[in-house]
């Protein structure tokens, strides 16, 4: 599955996360910020950091609520 | 007289509110009944007003301590810190005004619907205000209460010393009731849902299949996020025909939840409202076939409430009373009605068009995962059945 996800779903889907859950996500990382904000999406490793905190995020805040608050729902769209 | 069905709804049940923001909306309930009626589909004598369960009858399910927490936090006089011991004053379970009264009494009707059935008063019998999976014996979790299903299944036992199959089609994993009876043979529970990865409340695996004398009477089938009606067909005709006839029931309690639509808000699943019409057929063929025709059907989730919710959950009424005008389109007069009262274009006709959301790409991948996932699920019946003469 990993293979059919574009780069540019990454960073769409990283640009969403950050906006959705900035400090949740940011607990997460290891890098700073400011990679996730702008050009440095373009970088390989930070791909790959930002796959393997997507499912961390997912099996974290997901399930937990069920989302009678917006914000808080879990959506996966991008990997239609 | 013996009735075919009966629809248990009063105006009360919309007391049942969280506030205005909330997706859980049970004008979902008035929505339905009056596209029956709009439709010319029920007669007023078919509806039978709920009644309120007594704290012993929660209280087969649910600790007397959280029915005492319910009961003060509806008049204001729990403090939020033991509220959250209890799971209410959450952002998806938040405390309103005499909630208690509003929960116990869609439990009501859902006893009520057990008790038309099991004493031969009505062979169908269908609560649409309960269906409340996720309640537990001291918790209320994801928009339930008091869970209806599991107490209403400790009644049939206990009252009419019932065996009782519990299938529930909600989106979401049916986890209150299978927790409930995890370690009870008489009890068989089959939840076909989104999987858990991504989706409240994240449990519902294949390998949940009940604890000591119960083992192999707790089935789920956790199907991919994008299934299509196809494939969740597939899921259910067979695990529900093979569940049947491996457990062979007094009495077929159904959950619901109309909240695997395209549509639904809160759920990433692709159907559309041709499943809404296969649940309850099956379900309704199987009742005679294996129970006499005992069957009990309960709402539950579907936040889409004025797109799918009202024709989803009338065909379940439709095919309990063997009415087969169920395609074409809605009655005039029901879009005229509501439609000033919402943004969304309602829908023209009981069927969806084609073509209401994009091809999923993964089609063929999902297919064959949920495929694999139901062999998975069914394998303790079809090996017992294998090795047996
Ligand atoms: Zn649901
Ligand atoms: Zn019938």
């Amino acid at each position: 599955m990993i293979a059919q996800i574009k780069k540019q779903d990454i960073i769409n889907l990283t640009k969403i996360l950050i906006i959705l859950w900035p400090d949740l996500l940011l607990s997460h990382i290891r890098l700073p910020r400011s990679r996730f904000e702008g050009k440095d999406l373009n970088n390989v490793g930070v791909l790959y950091e930002v796959l393997a905190i997507f499912g961390k995020v997912i099996r974290f805040y997901g399930p937990l609520q069920k989302g009678a608050n917006h914000e808080k729902r879990c959506h996966i769209h991008l990997f239609r | 007289m013996k009735k075919d069905a009966i629809f248990i709804y009063s105006d009360e049940l919309l007391t049942y509110k969280f506030h205005d923001h909330h997706p859980f909306n049970q004008k979902r309930l008035e929505l339905t009944l009056d596209l029956l009626r709009a439709h010319e589909a029920i007669a007023e004598e078919d509806i039978i007003k709920p009644r309120i369960a007594t704290d012993e009858e929660l209280q087969l399910i649910h600790d007397p301590k959280y029915v005492n927490a319910v009961k003060l936090a509806g008049l204001g006089k729990l403090s939020l810190e033991k509220a959250e011991n209890f799971g209410l004053g959450t952002e998806d379970t938040p405390i309103f005004k005499h909630m208690h009264e509003a929960s116990a009494l869609l439990v009501g009707g859902t006893l009520q619907a057990c008790d038309y059935v099991m004493t031969g008063q009505a062979k169908h019998a269908l609560n649409l205000s309960g269906g409340l999976h996720h309640g537990f014996r001291g918790k209320a979790a994801g928009f339930c209460i008091y869970n209806d299903s599991s107490v209403a299944i400790k009644y049939l036992q206990q009252k009419y010393h019932a065996r009782v199959l519990y299938i529930d089609t909600d989106a979401h994993h049916g986890d209150g009731v299978q927790w409930a009876f995890y370690d009870d043979p008489d009890v068989c529970t089959l939840s076909i849902h989104e999987t858990g990865r991504y989706l409240f409340p994240g449990t519902g695996n294949i390998h949940e299949r009940g604890q000591g004398n119960g083992y192999c009477f707790t089935f789920n089938i956790p199907v991919d996020a994008f299934t299509e009606d196809d494939s969740w067909l597939d899921a259910y005709r067979t695990s529900f025909k093979e569940i049947i006839e491996y457990f062979r029931p007094d009495v077929i309690l159904t959950q619901n939840g109309a909240d695997s639509h395209y549509y639904d808000p809160l759920t990433h699943l692709s159907a559309t409202m041709r499943i809404f019409k296969e649940i309850p057929k099956l379900a309704h063929e199987l009742a005679h076939q294996y129970c006499g025709g005992r069957w009990i059907a309960v709402g539950g989730g579907g936040y889409d409430i004025w797109r799918v919710v009202p024709r989803a959950w009338s065909f379940i009424w439709l095919e309990m009373t063997d009415n087969n005008k169920n395609s074409g389109p809605l009655p005039q007069n029901w879009i005229k009605r509501w439609q000033t009262e919402t943004s969304v274009t309602l829908p023209a006709t009981w069927e969806d068009p084609e073509g209401i959301y994009k091809p999923i790409p993964r089609r063929e991948e999902i297919t064959e995962t949920n495929a694999q996932t139901v062999s998975k699920a069914l394998y303790p019946i079809r090996a017992n059945k294998s090795a047996s003469p």
